[in-house]
Parts: C-alpha cells; sequence; structure tokens
C-alpha cells in the first residue's frame, strides 16, 4: 500500500503536525495551519524547532511515545493562541505524529458548567438556609400563636360546609366541650338534639354558601349551649378564601358558667338589696307584713288534715305579702305551692315547710342587714304607751311624742303606691295617678292589720286585670276614707277596664285565680265589716265599711 | 468582546446585518431576527470568534431560514473561511460569498497582511495579484487550493 503522507495528514480532522528526531518541525495540516493562525512558511523554508512553535505545558518530552492521549495545555506562539487539548504521539519510521485534539471548548463549557453548578449549589445552599430559618420563624409564630389562641380561655375550631370539625382546633376545645373536636361534626360535639339537627345541617351549608349575609345567617345558630352544667356561649365567623369566599365557619366557644353564676348571683344580691330598701324604708309596714307572714305560715303548718281551699286563700294572702316587700323568690315559691292539686299532706306539709324556712331565713338576713333586734316586736313603738306617756306632759311635747307614735292613714296608704307602680313596671303597664283622701287619721295598728292584706290583694288585681296595657290609656287609682261615728269608709276607684267577675282571667304570679275577693270578704267580716263591688265602663269602685277601734281614755 | 451583536442596514431590497462579538455556546437561533426579509446580507468583519458548538448553533439557525431568502455572506474572515472549507452546511444552495480575507506576506518587511478579496475576482483558484506600496507583489500566505476551497463547495451545493 503506497499512500501519501501528506493527504493522510490533511485527513486527520484533527489539527496535525509531524516532527523529525531532532523535533523540528516537518509538516502540518491544514486544520492545525488555520486553528492556530500559522504559517506554512515558517516550516516549509527554515528550520522550526516546535519548541518555537508550540509549548505543551504538561508534556515533559513530545518525543515519548504514549499508547493514550494525554491532557494538556498549550500555547501557539505564532498566534499566541492558547488552548487544551489531547495530545496523541506516535513514532513512524523516524518521524512522530503529533495529533492535537482539541478540548479547548469542552474545558471552557466545563469550567462554565461547574461553575454554574457550583453557583447553583451555592444557591441551594442558600435557599435551604432561608428555608431552614423560614420554618423556624414559621414554627416558632404557629407556636406563639397556638399559645396565644389557648390562653384566651377560647375553644376555636373550623367547619367544613357538612359540618364536620376539620383537624384545626385549639386544645381549649377539648376541655370546654369535654370532647375532642377532631373529625367530629358540630351537632355530636355540642350534643344538639336529634330531631333538630337536620336545621343545624342546612344552617352551616347555607352560613357557606353565603346567598345571605353571613352575619344574618349566623345569629340564627345557637347562641349558648349548656354541656355537663357547663354554658358555652358559641360566635361564628367566616373563614374565607384569597377571593373572599367563605370556604369554613370558625367557631368561637367560652365557657361563661362561672359569668352566669356571678349574673345569679349579681341578681339575687339585686333582689336582696330591693327588699332591703323596701324594708328599710317601710319598717312600719314591714312588721305588720311579717307578722301577716307569721301568721299565715303558724296556720298552714299547724294543719293535719288536706283542705286544698283553705290551704291555697293562705297561701295567696302570703303570696300578696311577699309582693308588698318584692321578696319575687318567696313569691315564686309559694305560687307553686299554690299550684300543688291531689297531693297527700306529707307533700303540703313538706312545701309549708320549706317555705316557712326560706321566710325566716330572709327576715333573718334582713335583721342582721338592718342590724335589727332578734324579735321583730322591738321594731313596733308600742303606741299605747306613749300615748300614756303624752297624757302625762304638756304640749307641745305631747304632741310630738304622739307624731312619733303615730302614722297618718293618708300616709301608710299611700305608700301602697310605690307598691302599685313595681307591679305596673313588672306588667309593663303604666300608672297615672295614685291620689290618697281622707281626714287626718292615725294609722292605727288594728286598722293596718287587716287593711295591708286587703290593700295588698286589691291593689294586685286592679293593676293585672283592671289596668289597661295601651299608653294612651289612663290608669289611675283614688283611695278616699272617712270615718263616720265608729266605722271607717274605704273606696278604691280605678279608671281600668272593670273588674268585672265574668271577665276571663288568666292565672299568673299575680292575680287570677279568684282568691282575693274571697280572701277580702274573709278579713272584712273579721272586723265587722262588708264590701260593695260596682263596674261602670270606666272602671270599678270597691266600697269597704268597716269598724274602727274604740279609743282608749 | 462579549455575545453576539449585530446592526443592520438595508440596502434596497436587501438588508445588512453586521455582526460583531462571538458566535459560541450562547447563541440562539432567535438571536438574529430576519422577520421574513428575503434578501440577507451577513458582513462577517467584525467577528472575532467561532467555536464548535456555535457552528453547530449557526448551522441550525441557518437551516431555519425558508430556502427563497436569498443570503449573501460579505468580508469573511479567515475564521469564517477556514469554516467553510470544512464544515459541511456553512454553506448552502440559497448562500453566495461575495467577498471574504485573504492572508498575503510582504517578504521585503515580513509584515502579514488581510486583504479584501471579491468572489468574482478569483479565476481557476489562483488568488488576484496583490502589491504593496513600492509595487512590489506581496506573497500570497496560505495554500491558494485549499484557502478557495469553499468556492468550489459553493459550486457544487
Amino acid at each position: 500500500m503506497n499512500l501519501n503522507g501528506e493527504q493522510i495528514l490533511e485527513f486527520i480532522p484533527e489539527p496535525a503536525l509531524v516532527i523529525n528526531d531532532a523535533g523540528i518541525v516537518v509538516a502540518a495540516n491544514e486544520f492545525f495551519l488555520s486553528q492556530y493562525g500559522v504559517k506554512r512558511r515558517l516550516f516549509l523554508n527554515t528550520k522550526l524547532p516546535i519548541e518555537e512553535l508550540i509549548c505543551f505545558e504538561n508534556i515533559d518530552d513530545v518525543h515519548l511515545e504514549d499508547e493514550a492521549f494525554k491532557e494538556t495545555t498549550f500555547t501557539v506562539f505564532p498566534s499566541a493562541i492558547t488552548g487544551s487539548c489531547l495530545l496523541g504521539r506516535r513514532k513512524i519510521d523516524d518521524q512522530y505524529l503529533l495529533v492535537l485534539k482539541d478540548n479547548s471548548v469542552e474545558v471552557q463549557l466545563h469550567d462554565k458548567y461547574q461553575k454554574q453548578l457550583d453557583e447553583l449549589a451555592e444557591y441551594s445552599k442558600g435557599l435551604e438556609e432561608k428555608v431552614k430559618i423560614r420554618t423556624r420563624e414559621l414554627s416558632e409564630s404557629n407556636q406563639y400563636i397556638s399559645g396565644m389562641l389557648d390562653s384566651l380561655n377560647q375553644a376555636i375550631l373550623v367547619l367544613n360546609a357538612e359540618g364536620m370539625c376539620l383537624p384545626h382546633h385549639t386544645t381549649n376545645c377539648a376541655s370546654i366541650f369535654k370532647t375532642p373536636p377532631n373529625g367530629k361534626s358540630f351537632w355530636d360535639i355540642i350534643e344538639y338534639p336529634e330531631d333538630e339537627q337536620p336545621f343545624l345541617r342546612r344552617w352551616i351549608s347555607h352560613l357557606i354558601k353565603e346567598k345571605i349575609n353571613f352575619d344574618d345567617i349566623a345569629d340564627l345558630g345557637p347562641k349558648i349551649v349548656i354541656k355537663n352544667g357547663t354554658h358555652i356561649e358559641l360566635k361564628y365567623f367566616p373563614l374565607r378564601s384569597e377571593k373572599l369566599k367563605a370556604e369554613g365557619v370558625v367557631v368561637v366557644a367560652r365557657d361563661i358558667t362561672r359569668i352566669v353564676e356571678l349574673e345569679e348571683d349579681l341578681h339575687t344580691t339585686e333582689e336582696f338589696e330591693k327588699v332591703l330598701t323596701k324594708v328599710a324604708t317601710n319598717l312600719f309596714i314591714y312588721r305588720s307584713a311579717i307578722e301577716e307572714q307569721e301568721r299565715s305560715l303558724k296556720k298552714l303548718l299547724a294543719e293535719t288534715v288536706v283542705d286544698e281551699n283553705k290551704f291555697k286563700k293562705i297561701l295567696h294572702r302570703l303570696k300578696g305579702s311577699y309582693s308588698l316587700f318584692s321578696m319575687h323568690a318567696l313569691e315564686k315559691m309559694t305560687h307553686q305551692v299554690e299550684d300543688l292539686e291531689h297531693c297527700e299532706m306529707p307533700t303540703w306539709k313538706s312545701a309549708f315547710i320549706i317555705l316557712s324556712e326560706e321566710t325566716k331565713a330572709l327576715h333573718a338576713k334582713l335583721a342582721n342587714s338592718l342590724s335589727l333586734p332578734p324579735t321583730i316586736s322591738h321594731i313596733w313603738v308600742d303606741q299605747q304607751k306613749i300615748k300614756t306617756i303624752a297624757k302625762k306632759v304638756p304640749r307641745p311635747y305631747s304632741d310630738e311624742l304622739l307624731a312619733i307614735a303615730t302614722m297618718a292613714l293618708t300616709d301608710y296608704i299611700n305608700s301602697f303606691s310605690v307598691f302599685v307602680d313595681e307591679l305596673c313596671t313588672q306588667l309593663n303597664k303604666k300608672n297615672h295617678s295614685f291620689v290618697v283622701q281622707g281626714p287626718d287619721l292615725p294609722a292605727d295598728y288594728q286598722v293596718i292589720r287587716s287593711l295591708q292584706p286587703i290593700l295588698t290583694l286589691y291593689l294586685r288585681n286592679v293593676v293585672d286585670h283592671g289596668f289597661w296595657n295601651e299608653e294612651e290609656k289612663n290608669n289611675s287609682i283614688s283611695i278616699i276614707f272617712n270615718r263616720v261615728n265608729k266605722r271607717l269608709n274605704i273606696s278604691i276607684t280605678d279608671t281600668g277596664r272593670g273588674l268585672r267577675p265574668k271577665t276571663e282571667q288568666t292565672s299568673n304570679l299575680i292575680s287570677g285565680r279568684g282568691l282575693g275577693m274571697q280572701i277580702i270578704k274573709e278579713q272584712l267580716k273579721d272586723i265587722n265589716g262588708f264590701h260593695e263591688q260596682t263596674f261602670t265602663d270606666n272602671g270599678c269602685v270597691l266600697s269597704m265599711e268597716m269598724d274602727w277601734p274604740e279609743e282608749e281614755n | 468582546m462579549g455575545k453576539l451583536e449585530y446592526k443592520t442596514e438595508t440596502k434596497g431590497d436587501e438588508t445588512v446585518f453586521h455582526l460583531s462579538g462571538k458566535i459560541d455556546e450562547d447563541f440562539r437561533r432567535k438571536d438574529i431576527e430576519l422577520n421574513d426579509l428575503k434578501k440577507i446580507t451577513f458582513n462577517f468583519r467584525d467577528l472575532t470568534m467561532i467555536n464548535s458548538c456555535g457552528i453547530r448553533e449557526w448551522i441550525d439557525f441557518l437551516k431555519a431560514i425558508p430556502t427563497d431568502v436569498k443570503i449573501q455572506y460579505e468580508e469573511c474572515t479567515p475564521i469564517i473561511v477556514t469554516q467553510m472549507n470544512i464544515i459541511s452546511g456553512f454553506l448552502r444552495p440559497n448562500i453566495k460569498v461575495v467577498s471574504f480575507y485573504a492572508p498575503y506576506f510582504d517578504p521585503s518587511d515580513e509584515t502579514e497582511t488581510l486583504h479584501l478579496i471579491h468572489a468574482k475576482d478569483i479565476t481557476a483558484v489562483l488568488p488576484p495579484v496583490v502589491k504593496n506600496a513600492a509595487g512590489e507583489q506581496l506573497d500570497f500566505d496560505a495554500h491558494p487550493e485549499k484557502y478557495f476551497h469553499f468556492l468550489k463547495i459553493q459550486e457544487s451545493v
């Protein structure tokens, strides 16, 4: 085979050159010359040592035959081109063929790629660090938020459209609802009555649909539930997406048991203070009332045989007495006892005992608060004794003493205006006037004892059944009394709708059982009195006549 | 000089793209906007480098140009001439080389210079005669047959 060496050299698809044993460049292919800007004339007519043409940094001796291509950097001197190549060396006869497989671009790309990878790694590292920091911050924030929410003493949970509790809720849920809410329905959590659960389902679904304003619908939901004696207040808020669409319902629950208890305590205290104020400003009447109550309770406790009609009359009178001093708890209790029917004596007895004990307890509490002496008789001024003393001293001292000992009958009857006003407030009615007219008579103890239950029961009836509800109608009471010889006449006129016996009446706490007038009749009978009731289109008139106690000389 | 840049110049219905910088791995076809032009000229005078990655991209770029678009190469530097001589695809049927630089050597002062040659002036693969200021003829500083080989390729594609 006779091949032209120069043609073979040209065919090599890499820069190639040939040197002789002495290291003189003999030939180079066009690829080499054009790639590295070398002129053929440099070695064509002159001896050009390889060291003056090109320098391989990592090759000690280009003459060494090496089977493998060796990587090296190089510099071509005439053009000052530098690069990187895989240098292959092969001795053929007495010449050496050098092939430079130029990998400058690969090296550059590799370096560039490596640099970018390093940058990417650095960036990723930075990113990881940032993610780690952000995650830690987020976790801390979550801890703070959870801590804050948990310390609010409120249970917060989120419901989906099906009313199911989502996994996100505060730890207080378990203690407030007495059950972990996770995965449970809202009706199960609050133990909502089964027959009303469909309403709750529809309500939650409407809350999320928001066809109607969320707050308006939320207002229809359960506001307070009582679970195992715990009062739980519930409030609802929308859980909105970024597009402000309601996606869930946030339920905020609060244990308000203590608040309810405090409110009850406060109510009891307020009630007691009301009674206390009344007693303190009406000690005179209080004695009469307390005697009335003691007498009634004593009678009840002495009973051995069931006589419902009798019991109810006494109880009714007792109730009136309680209401006179706004003793509402006792009033209610008496009303409940009044409602007993077809009971055996022990049931009645135990009810009377409780009533008696509660009455005694209240009076003891009142006496303690007002620093009254333990026996109620001390409150009452012994009128007879003062009258006797008054006779022994000259005027005007005698007049002053008598003034202390007695209260004017007008003032006594007038004191019922407060009672009438309170009843009106209770029944959302208005009392326009309460007028008392009569001569200057003392409020005799005997008279008051009889008058008190009469006035209490009758005025309760007037306000409850006679007085108009309508604001524009006039409700007024006028009481006129007079003493003729040894008889006392009293007429009570009201401008109500008339207390006609046939008027249909509904029993309530205040009146309506039809016992009041029976009691009045019996009471009057005890003091040799009677009554007459007349009805007009403009109201009703009760006329009474009774004995006036004989005065001692 | 960094990545490839260009300026355009309109000569009648012809648009000349004056390329400068490098054609390397960062070059992308979309870097040169042809906008449905039908007559294009690429001027390579200020192109400083083209590497193997750049050649590959350039050939892909040429392939994407519709064949009815007439392309001219002008002022091709020796590096472009070398690529035209050895890389298939650098010249296509719709490409015509108008002018190129050729190396000359002045023996009187041993200087190397590049001279712009118009392709039409080449006859029988003989380099045009170039003289120095003293009127002495300069040596063509390359193998004429090999250097002008692209002209043959151009005729054959």
